[in-house]
């Protein structure tokens, strides 16, 4: 995937791939395999389409929201595998399934962060449901929009920084 | 088998399902769970005469699991219920803090039922010899 409409240089190279890894990490357990990271995605690629968006907050050495988005096709199927069992995409449990998704990512990029001496905490998720999810790039905000690709789909992680 | 009455507590309802899920397919005892979204659900729905374990998880809204735990702790000293944190944290820093706070088992997330067994087992086994002991110490008194 190309790498250029999305990204600002201001995230540290070595943070992105942090991230890149807690994905890989986190999302090997949700789903029983690892995702393929398909690099930096180009905004137009992404998305644009109904489905979950889970936000989440590191803060401390970083100040960073992380936003997973997954496509309706990809959250029924990677919600089912977390879970073990079927959760319709239209239930409450669909929230529950990929906020704690997130709070995964999170938890994995935490320990990531640690590992390269920078201390964080985070926040509890947010998670939203609708039906043309597109994402916006704002200017001047520094972001990275990471794409991955599960055998039952794709889905991404934006990190934007909240200060500089 | 004995049954345990277990205390779920996280604002994650799928979670939840998931501790129970994972407790049961460890097949360490039967249990009867009784579930809280919060720390603040989670200290109401604690009954320091019939709940035997805990589970809790770290980051919840309202009183976090860490809080909850020391005030179960505070209020309930005589009874040394196990406390078991079920977490995405797993820094070392984390770990000993939680220990620290009166927690007696740390799991971190994602967890599968081998690393709950490993973890919750000793618990377990020490809840079911307490429940032995009493059961004698009963049956003694009505002997004597």
């Amino acid at each position: 995937m190309s790498a250029n409409t999305s990204t600002t240089d201001a995230i540290n190279p070595d943070h992105v791939q942090c991230v890149a890894d807690a994905v890989g990490s986190a999302m090997s357990w949700v789903a029983g395999e690892e995702p393929k990271f398909d690099g930096e995605a180009a905004v137009a690629e992404a998305l644009r389409c109904e489905g979950v968006v889970a936000c989440i907050s590191l803060v401390g050495d970083v100040d960073w929201s992380l936003v997973l988005s997954i496509p309706r096709a990809t959250a029924s199927v990677l919600a089912g595998r977390f879970a073990g069992f079927d959760i319709p995409y239209d239930s409450p449990d669909m929230g529950d399934a990929v906020g704690e998704m997130a709070n995964l990512v999170a938890g994995e990029a935490k320990v990531s962060l640690d590992g390269i001496g920078l201390s964080t905490e985070i926040s509890l998720p947010q998670v939203f449901r609708g039906d043309i999810i597109e994402v916006l790039k704002l200017p001047h905000v520094p972001s990275k929009l990471l794409a991955f690709e599960c055998t039952c789909g794709p889905l991404w992680v934006a990190i934007a920084q909240s200060s500089a | 088998m004995s049954t345990v009455n277990a205390l779920v507590i996280d604002d994650s309802g799928i979670m939840r399902k998931m501790v129970m899920r994972g407790l049961q397919e460890a097949g360490l005892c039967e249990f009867e769970f009784a579930e809280a979204e919060d720390g603040e659900d989670g200290l109401a729905k604690f009954n320091p005469r019939s709940t035997e374990i805990v589970f809790v998880d770290w980051n919840m809204p309202n009183m976090n699991g860490m809080d909850m735990v020391r005030r179960i702790r505070a209020q309930f000293p005589d009874r040394p219920v196990p406390i078991v944190m079920v977490t995405t944290e797993k820094l070392t820093g984390k770990v000993e803090e939680a220990l620290d706070g009166g927690v007696d088992a740390f799991i971190s997330k994602p967890f599968t039922p081998d690393g709950l067994q490993k973890r919750v087992g000793p618990l377990i086994e020490r809840v079911l010899e307490n429940k032995q002991q009493k059961k004698g110490g009963f049956f003694q008194r009505l002997v004597a």
